[in-house]
């Protein structure tokens, strides 16, 4: 998985955003009384619509101070009782159809099939559970106010705050037990669908010698029988009554705990093999699939604090002076910084919180780094580069250089084991062998270690941010990890119905639906809007660009200065300053989902969950404001 | 349900600010005027109300609905006139009253109940409710409405209507219960308590509408059309059940088609036609034919009836007729129609003064 943005931690973003929110409140709330103002003056006359105004936010603000979470909650209950009565849990029988055949469509059998599986299920049941509550939540008040049932309910002492809160909560409710259904039902298929056992047949079990560095010895080797359209092969050692399928021949381990981090797979799983022995018949069992439902906790570099001189990634340039940034090779992602191969350019991260504990075999290296030729080079096989780590506190204790290949968009993985080749750090011409932890040169110290990355390849370039090398540490709960997935699709939902309901409040049914959804599906394009308000490089904004169409000039030639071009100019500057405003505004939905990290295998961090919540709780509270400003304005008999 | 003493004390202490005050018993009392002494009897606990329970408000009547100067225009998106509804509406509505606003379609009383009920916004004047602005949903506590239609959840059993209203009003889960089933056994649809109202009749419809409008045992209850839908016997029973209301002490404000209907129950009326008022006054003395005298008598015989009619010759009297000498709600209603289409704009009201017979040229 490839991380686009550093993930902050939750309390260095939360006073930054805060600040944003308030802000965007500011401006909404500014722009919402200017054209309730304005559209009252042109109706009843200044003195009125600023009277009017006036009374309305007194009101708007009293109701909210004097908000009834009872009533509040009977509305709620109401909206829960429609949603039930409408059969809304249609969409759940729906649901369970479409996987009771989703099998002829889906391969277990597939190399990436958790990653399809898991997308399917999610996204399935993200656009279910969206459409069907946008639905409800868009067309249930206009519904009551063309029926005219919202007479009986506002001629009650409830305040529109009650109202729209109300909604708000029972929508989300219905939509939180669709969701939980569809969770647990989800699970269910997925783990189901890729559980399989294999049968070894004992005589086909072969003895076979092991030559290796810390001595020889005799491994029990054989294959499982075709499940699922596989066969592992496995090796035990002799003597031993655990092992794993899909071991490497060679690199072999010394002992039972450094199986699973050299183990392979195939169809992305391995199993455990264990041997038995009664009665002198030997028998094999081979346990059921892992690896391929995970949910892998990475440890990423330490954060940045440039107050106190701490940054995760820092930089050698191509003479070996430290830096902060490498080189910018143009047009690419802009916080990604570049290395140049054979120089003396290096990109050097700092690790916190390595323990033997964590660690006890090696560490397992993840890369996902970037590749810039400037000469084509060999295409097929990549380019070279070499990981070394060192000891932050002591520099001279550093590994040998350990060559890896990269490739363009592909992760690269690597486990660094316990005890490797060092330079001897008094005599550097000389190499010893060092432990990660212990020694006399421990390579880690106080938890803290370096690991740097050079490129080997002449006029070649490896890109990277702190996220692009991380090491993978213990694994989570994969169940919690999938729940995580859902809390995401939950969180999409509450933005909806926020959204559906404020809309809800002065457009009618089918309207609201749209500017709901236009709403929604907009907020999955943010970065495009935010590119489009940024400006673009050539042709000027759309005023511009129609001038050029129209006056049949080229694209990439300035305007020659006159009162028409910076007239042109200036109305396009007045649209992207607006859309960027719109663009700040409009909640990012794709980045709500943590679907990504779920199917990539990823535990999703706490961080970003507790980012994403507040994000939407940022969102959800001036929606429900804002519906409340409208509705309370509203002559509902009008 | 009586309110308790001290809400109710704060509320007549605040009307009675610099008016002269009198001794006045709380809501569901009445008075008996005895030679020499006032006593006040509560109306649940037949019991005698101690000095403590007997609070002071102003001399005159509590006004419990007033409109001033009340106009409304309905606009089109574009902030252009489409109607001029309501023009200048002045009205005091007293505690105690039952109120009957009359008019034909578009005549503005569906409108003036919007205004009051804060679903509509008045483009001048004001209306106050119980001394609040009709905007303040403060007022809606002490208020029931039943809407011209049932307008109510459809999806909801009579049970879980009722429950949901109550809700709003806050009130506690256990004497929400006990209200419900005495609203179902009031409005008498027990073996429908838990039938979806999608599945009710017309008339059931009213009935359950008229249990929201009561479950907060409201002050105030104003009724669109009750009678509409009904069979005759369920347009009995709602006049009965409105009368009972009064009993009880309830302001009643209501809005009819049904001229009858209102003739029946209502103690004053106002009559509405192309948005202005029209006639204001007690149903009696606006019916009243000034210059005829009506004898009720049973068991005359023929002999007796003539001596009367001779009685009446000899004192220079027209007998006009022997049977039923009235007048008619409707009638009224009709001139005033009339009257105001053969001569539009504002006609002079005398409230409580029966109309002058006028008889317009042929």
């Amino acid at each position: 998985m490839v991380i686009e943005n550093e993930l902050p931690p939750f309390w260095e973003w939360l006073p930054g955003a805060l600040g944003t929110w308030a802000l965007g409140c500011l401006i909404l709330a500014v722009a919402v009384v200017a054209i309730t103002l304005l559209f009252g003056m042109v109706v009843s006359g200044p003195a009125v619509a600023w009277r009017q105004t006036r009374y309305r936010l007194a009101a708007v603000v009293k109701d909210l101070l004097l908000f009834s979470p009872r009533r509040a909650l009977a509305i709620a209950g109401l909206a829960m009782r429609e949603s039930i009565r409408r059969r809304v849990l249609v969409v759940f029988v729906l649901y369970v159809l479409i996987l009771l055949f989703a099998a002829w469509f889906l391969d277990p059998a597939d190399q990436e099939a958790a990653r399809t599986y898991l997308s399917f299920v999610l996204f399935t049941s993200a656009f279910l559970v969206l459409v069907v509550m946008l639905l409800l939540s868009a067309l249930s008040l206009p519904t009551d106010i063309a029926g005219r049932t919202v007479y009986t309910v506002v001629t009650k002492p409830v305040r529109t705050s009650e109202i729209v809160l109300g909604r708000i909560i029972g929508f989300t409710a219905i939509g939180t037990m669709l969701l939980a259904l569809m969770s647990v039902v989800s699970y269910v298929f997925v783990v189901r669908a890729f559980d399989h056992r294999h049968e070894i047949d004992p005589e086909q079990v072969r003895e076979v010698k092991v030559y290796a560095d810390t001595g020889d010895r005799i491994d029990l080797r054989g294959e499982t029988n075709d499940a699922f359209r596989h066969r592992h092969q496995f090796s035990i050692r002799k003597g031993s009554e655990h092992g794993v399928t899909d071991m490497p021949l060679v690199d072999t381990p010394r002992n039972d705990e450094e199986l699973n981090p050299h183990r392979g797979v195939v169809q992305g799983h391995w199993h455990k093999v264990t041997r038995r022995e009664r009665n002198g018949q030997v028998s094999y069992e081979v346990g059921p699939p892992e690896g391929q439902l995970v949910a892998r906790i990475p440890i990423y570099a330490r954060h940045d604090n440039p107050a106190q001189g701490r940054y995760g990634l820092t930089f050698l340039d191509r003479n070996g002076t430290p830096t902060l940034k490498g080189i910018n090779v143009g047009n690419e992602w802009t916080y990604r910084s570049y290395i140049e191969g054979q120089t003396g350019a290096a990109a050097i991260w700092h690790f916190e919180g390595i323990t033997p504990e964590r660690f006890p075999n090696g560490l397992p290296l993840q890369m996902t780094l970037r590749v810039f030729r400037t000469h084509k080079g060999t295409i097929t096989e990549g380019v070279n580069g070499s990981i070394r780590l060192v000891n932050p506190k002591n520099p001279n204790i550093r590994s040998t250089f350990i060559d890896f290949r990269a490739k363009e968009y592909s992760i690269y993985e690597h486990f660094i084991p316990r005890t490797l080749r060092g330079v001897d750090p008094n005599n550097p011409a000389n190499t010893i062998e060092l432990d990660l932890f212990a020694g006399l040169y421990p390579l880690v110290e106080d938890g803290e270690l370096k690991i740097e990355i050079r490129c080997n390849d002449r006029a070649q370039y490896f890109g990277m941010a702190k996220p692009d090398l991380y090491i993978m540490a213990a694994e989570g709960s994969f169940l919690m990890n999938f729940a995580k997935g859902y809390f995401g699709i939950w969180m999409q939902l509450v933005l909806i119905v926020s959204l559906a309901v404020m809309f809800s409040t002065f457009l009618n049914g089918a309207v609201a639906i749209l500017a709901a959804a236009a709403g929604g599906i907009s907020g999955y394009f943010t970065r495009m809007i935010e590119e489009i308000a940024a400006g673009p490089e050539y042709g000027g904004g759309p005023i511009e660009s129609f001038y050029r169409i129209v006056t049949r000039r080229p694209m990439a030639t300035e305007l020659e200065p006159s009162l028409t071009a910076t007239v042109v100019q200036s109305l396009d500057y007045g649209i992207e300053a607006v859309l960027g405003v719109v663009a700040r505004m409009l909640p990012n939905m794709g980045g709500l989902s943590d679907a990504d990290w779920v199917t990539s295998g990823f535990d999703v961090p706490t961080d970003v969950l507790l980012i994403q919540f507040c994000t939407v709780i940022g969102f959800a509270i001036p929606l429900y404001v804002l519906g409340h400003y409208i509705l309370r304005g509203r002559e509902v008999a009008a | 349900m009586a309110n308790p003493p001290n809400r109710f004390r704060q509320r007549c202490v605040n009307d009675s600010v610099g008016l002269p005050a009198r001794a006045f018993a709380p809501r569901g009392s009445c008075t008996l005027v005895v030679v020499g002494a006032v006593l006040h009897v509560s109306a649940r606990s037949r019991r005698l109300l101690l000095p403590d329970e007997v609070f002071t408000v102003s001399q005159a009547p509590e006004v419990v609905i007033r409109t001033r100067n009340l106009q409304k225009v309905y606009r089109d998106f574009w902030g252009r006139q489409k109607v001029r509804a309501l023009k200048s509406l002045d009205l005091e509505i007293h505690r105690g009253e039952l109120f009957g606003l009359l008019g034909p379609n578009g005549s503005g009383k569906t409108t003036t109940i919007k205004l009051i009920l804060g679903l509509l916004f008045p483009t001048e004047g004001e209306v106050t409710v119980f001394g609040r602005p009709a905007t303040d949903v403060r007022k809606n506590e002490r208020i029931g409405y039943l809407p011209e239609e049932s307008y109510l959840y459809r999806f909801l059993n009579a049970e879980e209507t009722l429950d949901f209203y109550g809700r709003l009003f806050n009130i506690p889960a256990k004497e929400r219960k006990k209200r419900v089933d005495e609203l179902i056994k009031l409005v008498r649809i027990e073996h429908a308590r838990r039938r979806q109202l999608k599945e009710y009749s017309k008339g059931m419809a009213r009935r359950i509408g008229l249990a929201q409008a009561l479950i907060n045992d409201p002050e105030l209850i104003i009724l669109d059309e009750p009678t509409t839908g009904l069979d005759p016997i369920g347009v009995r029973e709602m006049k009965d059940m409105i009368l009972k209301l009064r009993e009880q002490g309830k302001t009643i404000l209501m809005c009819s088609h049904r001229l009858d209907d209102v003739q029946d129950v209502c103690d004053r009326i106002a009559i509405l036609h192309q948005g202005e008022l029209k006639e204001l006054g007690r149903v009696d003395s606006l019916l009243k034919v000034a210059d005829v005298t009506e004898i009720r008598a049973t068991g005359l015989s023929d002999e007796a009836k003539q001596a009367i009619r001779k009685v009446i010759a000899e004192h220079h009297g027209d007998l006009l007729t022997m049977d039923n000498p009235t007048t008619t709600l409707e009638e009224l209603f009709l001139n005033i129609v009339q009257d105001s289409e053969a001569r539009p704009g504002r006609r002079s009201i005398r409230d409580g003064q029966p109309p002058v017979a006028t008889k317009e040229p042929v």
